[in-house]
């Protein structure tokens, strides 16, 4: 995570050093530029495209919540909405209530990480009417180290759903009852969904990138391959 | 001394007792593989087939692997009640063989009668009785001494279950006794012969309570609690190698002791079936003794082969379900049939 | 008095018999867990006073690892998500990305798709069936639903060259029609197979042992399945009509005539009885599709490389545990930005301690069967 050269210049161009199992898969060494001639290089906001789908709810929504509910473009035609933090509990619990909206099912909490935005996490939550048959994702967007208030008092299902953002994504829900690990080991270090996080673990990252300067590949011999983990583990 | 009194009291019941255990280890053993085979029959699968011709030796294979397999003592356990525990499983339901009458006496020709029992004992069924709530303490001493949570609740319901059962099987048994007049087990066969009925009739409803208590009691299922392998694993978690096989020779000898007087009591052990025994004894004495031991050992299949079949077909019950089971429906039931039985006994067969 | 009680204070003997909650490890090497699941349960004697979930033993970072792969590169790895219902998984996926991509599937291709999943979801209760049953001790069963898997799983071997995780769909559609005399043997399968469940149903449905050990254990109410967001037959047994293939329609379902099995009180047999009717309703749809089978391509337009706009998706299916949804994002580059996988078995595992709270631990095996969990899904 503390690996700066790590950070990714565009989301549209994949870091090539992340991908080890690629890297092995196609032997070039310089892996050839991925085609992407439309997208200009250097940091670019990450947004989402299409037009802006409208239902029941979000017309509920932005009777009472009135400019503070902003439409996201969605290239799908699903209806999106952003709301604002400070406002995120006020706005969970109106659609849950709501006659017109009575979003009593969430069917899906989750973040994720956009490191070229200005606000670098998104919470979305996936919500939909048992009643009414229609479905609606209320997004939040947070800063690096802001705190999202929970939905667990709205619906006990978020309990784990929030765990596991916590857990993959270090995003922390204010006001949970028990905001612990759930799919990591109790003492790992870093959230491996942010994007900065190296897909084969920062061990791996370590010994990749020896002290050459240089990445380099565990041979094939175990007891070698020991030696030079073992190595890097009291070496530096 | 001279030898014939050393004979009568340690030379004869010694030899006895080879001769018994050799084919009791036999039958416990192939119970094993008849088990497997029949359940595999049940389950639409062929079962152990390869070792050997049906896979005939595959219970020696078994216990060959078990018996070189390396002896875990868990740290925690207390290790001396560890290691003797299973004694307490194996050890009484092989003595229980000891009472039990084979075939009709052998007189040999110089007059002398040597029946086929090793010890007959008068107060037989009341020494299988006792022996058999004996061997409850391999499971509880199992239980405790291992120093592991799931084996020491294996143990708790053995205890509670024993309790609930001992008692409507003793009162089935007890039935049996009052019909038979006599605890020796080949008086009860002999007073069959002589009603011509065998108890299963007259004692239907001690039969039934037999049979279901006779399954708590060998901890078979539905009612294999203490070791209710999805669930708590069973009291013997901790155990490898002989000990383990200890107690699963011990559960087998338990239900093939169980079967075989569970014949004895209701199905009229080696009395042969639509033959006065009689008669033919007194015409072919050799002949009816293998045949009724024929007889005997086809009852006892009978027995064997009913409690595979619920194996392959019900599910377990619930600790505090067996327990409700044992105390309010099987007890009054045996209690019921008990006074039944004392009337039929005292106005019908006198 | 004051020195009884004094003497009461230190008698030693009040130490040794006094009564304690034990606190018991359930897993994650317990043959009723289904896989690596751990529970710590307190219990006093045998009845649960709480439980607290541990999962994570099989994480395996399959959301991470799908950022590093193509659009299509990633399709075979969330096979590995449900490994006993890995078609549907696949149909999750690659419906999410259609979506995004606004790719029109051809109706045969749908038709298809339909008449695998639903052979899956009869392949992934029947591994249910089984191991439900030999939770709760019935063996037998186990041996039987195998038998009838295996009939599915040649099935897919035929169909797709693979029996347990055959990446079925590409991008798009689907790769294969069906091979010659495939149809007649899945025809015959569907005549023998409803005899089949009668089968089971005699062993378990009525059986009263097992009705002692289902009915009324690990109730929960349908308002509270609701809140704990639970989906599938867990949500269905206790009463609430929400299945996705009628709620939200995919893949022509609307084209189909089938009933969703509904229970009343939400005990564990209430959830026994929505899957093994359900498994009835699925032979119905797989006859209907079969009959009603169009002609025409296989697959939609897709290009080699994808590039899906930017945006994000949600596409849910009904998936043999539950509501499966994948939530992906794209930059408009040919790598995934973000999937999230909803997985059934992870969120129905929320309900397992309401479920169990006061009963005894007996029925902890049983709601742990009961609820279906695959670690696979849990853990992703």
């Amino acid at each position: 995570m503390s690996d700066e050269k790590e950070q990714p210049g565009s989301p549209a161009a994949p870091p090539a050093e992340q991908s080890p199992a690629e890297a092995q898969a196609k032997p070039a060494p310089p892996k050839p530029p991925a085609p992407k001639p439309a997208v200009p290089a250097g940091p670019k906001k990450w947004e989402s495209t299409g037009e802006v789908a409208e239902n029941g709810a979000t017309a509920a929504l932005k009777a009472k919540f009135g400019e503070a509910v902003a439409g996201v473009k969605s290239p799908c035609k699903e209806a999106v909405v952003m709301v604002p933090k400070a406002k995120l509990a006020e706005i969970l619990s109106f659609l849950r209530d709501d006659a017109a909206c009575s979003m009593d099912y969430l069917s899906d909490l989750t973040g994720a990480h956009f490191p070229v935005n200005d606000k670098k996490f998104e919470v979305a939550y996936h919500l939909y009417s048992l009643a009414h048959k229609h479905s609606l994702r209320v997004k939040v967007q947070l800063d690096d180290g802001e705190s999202c208030p929970t939905a667990t008092a709205v619906w006990p299902g978020a309990d784990w759903m929030e765990r596991e953002a916590h857990d993959l994504l270090g995003i922390v829900f204010e006001g949970h009852p028990d905001l612990k690990v759930i799919l990591l080991p109790e003492e790992f270090e870093g959230h491996p969904l942010r994007k900065e996080f190296p897909l084969g673990g920062k061990q791996e990252e370590m010994i990749r990138s020896n002290k050459y300067g240089k990445p380099v590949y565990l041979p094939e011999d175990i007891e070698e391959a020991r030696k030079i983990i073992e190595e890097h583990r009291h070496g530096s | 001394m001279d030898f014939a009194t050393i004979m009568q009291y340690a030379g004869w019941p010694l030899i006895k007792i080879v001769i018994l255990l050799i084919p009791v280890f036999t039958v416990v053993a192939y119970m094993v593989w008849f088990e497997r085979r029949l359940l595999a029959f049940f389950q639409s699968r062929l079962g152990p087939n390869r070792v050997g011709p049906l896979g005939l030796i595959q219970p020696i294979a078994d216990g060959l692997k078990l018996f070189l397999k390396e002896d875990l003592v868990p740290m925690n356990s207390r290790p001396f009640l560890f290691k003797i525990a299973p004694i307490f499983a194996f050890f009484p339901a092989f003595v229980g063989f000891a009472i039990v009458s084979w075939a009709l006496p052998w007189v040999t020709p110089s007059g002398k009668v040597h029946p086929f029992v090793v010890a007959d004992v008068d107060l037989g069924i009341l020494f299988v009785l006792a022996l058999s709530s004996l061997s409850i303490f391999g499971i509880i001493l199992a239980g405790w001494s291992s120093g592991s949570k799931y084996p020491l609740f294996g143990s708790l319901r053995s205890a509670s279950q024993m309790l609930a059962y001992e008692v409507p099987m003793t009162l089935s048994v007890v039935a049996v006794v009052l019909l038979a007049g006599s605890f020796r087990l080949s008086d009860i066969v002999a007073a069959q012969e002589k009603l011509g009925w065998y108890y299963l009739f007259p004692g239907i409803l001690a039969f039934g309570v037999y049979l279901v208590s006779a399954v708590a009691e060998s901890n078979r299922v539905p009612f294999d609690l203490p070791e209710g392998e999805s669930e708590i694993i069973g009291f013997h978690t901790e155990y490898s190698g002989m000990r383990f096989a200890w107690y699963f020779v011990g559960e087998y000898a338990n239900v093939t002791l169980i079967s075989v007087l569970g014949t004895t009591m209701f199905l009229g052990g080696y009395d042969i079936p639509f033959v006065n025994d009689a008669a033919l004894y007194a015409a072919h004495p050799e002949l009816t003794s293998v045949l009724g031991v024929c007889a005997f050992a086809a009852k006892a299949a009978l027995f064997a082969v009913f409690f595979i079949w619920i194996r392959a077909t019900w599910p377990r019950y619930r600790y505090d379900q067996l327990l409700k089971i044992g105390w309010i429906v099987l007890l009054p039931i045996a209690l019921a049939n008990l006074v039944l039985v004392a009337l039929l006994k005292l106005w019908l067969l006198r | 008095m004051a020195v009884n009680e004094q003497a009461e204070k230190v008698s030693p003997l009040r130490e040794i018999m006094e009564t304690r909650e034990i606190e018991l490890n359930l897993g994650p090497q317990h043959p009723a867990t289904h896989g690596v699941y751990r529970a710590l349960v307190r219990l006093d004697g045998e009845r649960v006073l709480g439980m607290e979930s541990v999962i994570g033993y099989l994480h395996r970072g399959i959301e991470k690892w799908a950022e590093y792969r193509t659009w299509q590169q990633a399709t075979p790895i969330f096979d590995r998500l449900d490994y006993v219902g890995a078609v549907l998984n696949c149909h999750g996926y690659v419906g999410a990305v259609e979506k995004l991509l606004n790719v029109e599937v051809p109706k045969r291709a749908q038709y298809i798709r339909v008449i695998l999943d639903e052979l899956q979801r009869i392949a992934s209760h029947l591994v249910w069936l089984g191991t439900h049953g030999l939770d709760i001790g019935a063996q037998s069963v186990l041996f039987y639903a195998i038998r009838e898997r295996e009939a599915i799983m040649d099935l897919f071997e035929a169909m797709l060259g693979q029996r347990l995780l055959p990446n079925a769909y590409p991008i798009g559609g689907v790769r294969f029609d069906f091979p010659k005399g495939w149809v007649e043997v899945c025809r015959q399968f569907l005549e023998i197979f409803p005899k089949r469940i009668d089968e089971y149903e005699g062993l378990l449905t009525g059986n009263r042992i097992w009705r002692q050990r289902t009915i009324g254990v690990g109730v929960i109410s349908a308002k509270d399945a609701i809140a704990l967001s639970l989906s599938g037959p867990t949500l269905r047994g206790s009463g609430v009509n929400f299945d996705v293939r009628k709620a939200i329609p995919y893949s022509s379902y609307e084209d189909f005539d089938f009933e969703i099995p509904l229970g009343q009180n939400g005990d564990v047999f209430d959830r026994y009885l929505c899957r093994v009717r359900e498994m009835r309703q699925s032979v119905r749809i797989i006859k209907q599709a079969l009959d009603g089978m169009p002609e025409g391509e296989l697959r939609g337009k897709v290009g080699k490389i994808i590039r899906p706009p930017a945006g994000e998706a949600y596409y849910t299916i009904e998936a043999a545990k539950g509501q499966l949804g994948f939530y992906i994002v794209s930059d408009g580059s040919d790598k995934p930005f973000r999937v999230h996988v909803k997985s059934p078995s992870f969120v129905n595992l929320q309900g397992i301690e309401t479920m169990c709270k006061g009963n005894l631990i007996a029925d902890v095996v049983a709601v742990i069967g009961s609820l279906d969990i695959v670690l696979g899904e849990v853990d992703r």
